[in-house]
């Protein structure tokens, strides 16, 4: 049953065994593609920084001690690639908008989202989710993915844990109103 | 007031758990193992500088000299005798030489900059490396 954790994959690898980074790259490609490109919201791009994320996880497997889960070590070093591919590109994220959303609004963007075609749904919280500045966009996206803890998100972008929980509030309050914002249409109808 | 209402909580899950991860394109892993073959190093197995056999003939040599002086002792050893000697008639040519003080202080500045190098070297590299 051990073959196939993380930390036997990363012995393997240390002891010359590519083959196995091929499965770890395997296990997590979605997961960093999906931190990069919420930061980068360009694919092409945020392909290139995912991979460069890889390479260079490869180079420095030496310099990771298992204090940390593998996947953290890994998404730290993507969101950072990510970040300075933006400021590299000094792309500005201007949203700033931040009306107070009630829980009937909430109620009201939901059961519009419900009356829409699930392909049609999607595309619009994936937008939104587009659409946040850069640091909303990876804590949202850590959050919801299946096992990363507040801890673990800190470990990733090396902020405080309450100020992750703050953070974390305003980005998912501002995802609501964004949403609000692609759907209005519907419900003026 | 810091927390979402516990339906605003399961409306989000609920559309996060909808929207699945993105993927990359199909050749995306073939890409980066095709980098990392060729980044991968071989690192040379260790191989002491002396084996086995060195250490033998080390040892073999160490002990017949020893055995040659306890049977064959030598009293006088006339060479080196001779050699201290001569040497004590080598003039030493830089007897008559004068250096000024600034030259030595440029001298002494060389050798400083000259010892830093390594450090600085080290220092750079491990900059960069992180």
């Amino acid at each position: 049953m051990t073959a196939n954790t993380d930390q036997y994959l990363i012995e393997q690898v240390k002891l010359g065994d590519t083959r196995a980074f091929a499965t770890l790259v395997e296990r997590y490609k979605d997961y960093v593609f999906t931190i990069v490109v919420r930061v980068l919201k360009v694919r092409e791009e945020a392909e290139e920084v995912a991979q460069d994320t890889f390479i260079k996880a490869f180079e420095s497997l030496d310099t990771f001690r298992g204090e940390s889960k593998f996947s953290s070590w890994l998404y730290s070093i993507a969101y950072r690639k990510a970040l300075d591919r933006v400021r590299k590109n000094k792309r500005q994220q201007t949203t700033d908008l931040l009306e107070e959303i009630t829980e009937g609004d909430a109620g009201r963007i939901d059961n519009a989202l419900q009356l829409m075609e699930s392909t049609e749904r999607k595309e619009k919280i994936r937008q939104s989710i587009m659409q946040l500045p850069e640091i909303d966009a990876t804590l949202i996206t850590l959050y919801y993915f299946e096992d990363q803890s507040v801890k673990e998100i800190a470990q990733v972008t090396n902020l405080s844990e309450d100020n992750i929980k703050i953070k974390l509030y305003r980005s998912r309050k501002k995802l609501f109103t964004l949403l609000e914002g692609y759907i209005q249409p519907k419900i003026v109808e | 007031m810091d927390k979402l209402s516990k339906k605003e909580e399961e409306i989000l899950q609920k559309w996060m758990d909808e929207v699945a991860l993105e993927s990359p394109s199909a050749s995306f892993t073939d890409r980066i193992m095709e980098v990392v073959e060729q980044k991968k190093v071989v690192k040379p197995l260790y191989k002491p500088l002396i084996g086995k056999k060195g250490w033998l003939l080390v040892a073999a040599i160490f002990v017949s000299c020893m055995g040659l002086l306890y049977f064959f002792p030598i009293a006088e050893t006339p060479y080196l005798d001779a050699l201290a000697e001569k040497s004590a008639q080598l003039k030493n040519p830089f007897e008559g030489l004068e250096i000024s003080r600034t030259a030595l202080y440029s001298i002494g500045m060389l050798a400083l900059f000259l010892i830093q190098l390594p450090f600085l070297k080290s220092y750079i590299n491990r900059q960069y490396s992180e």
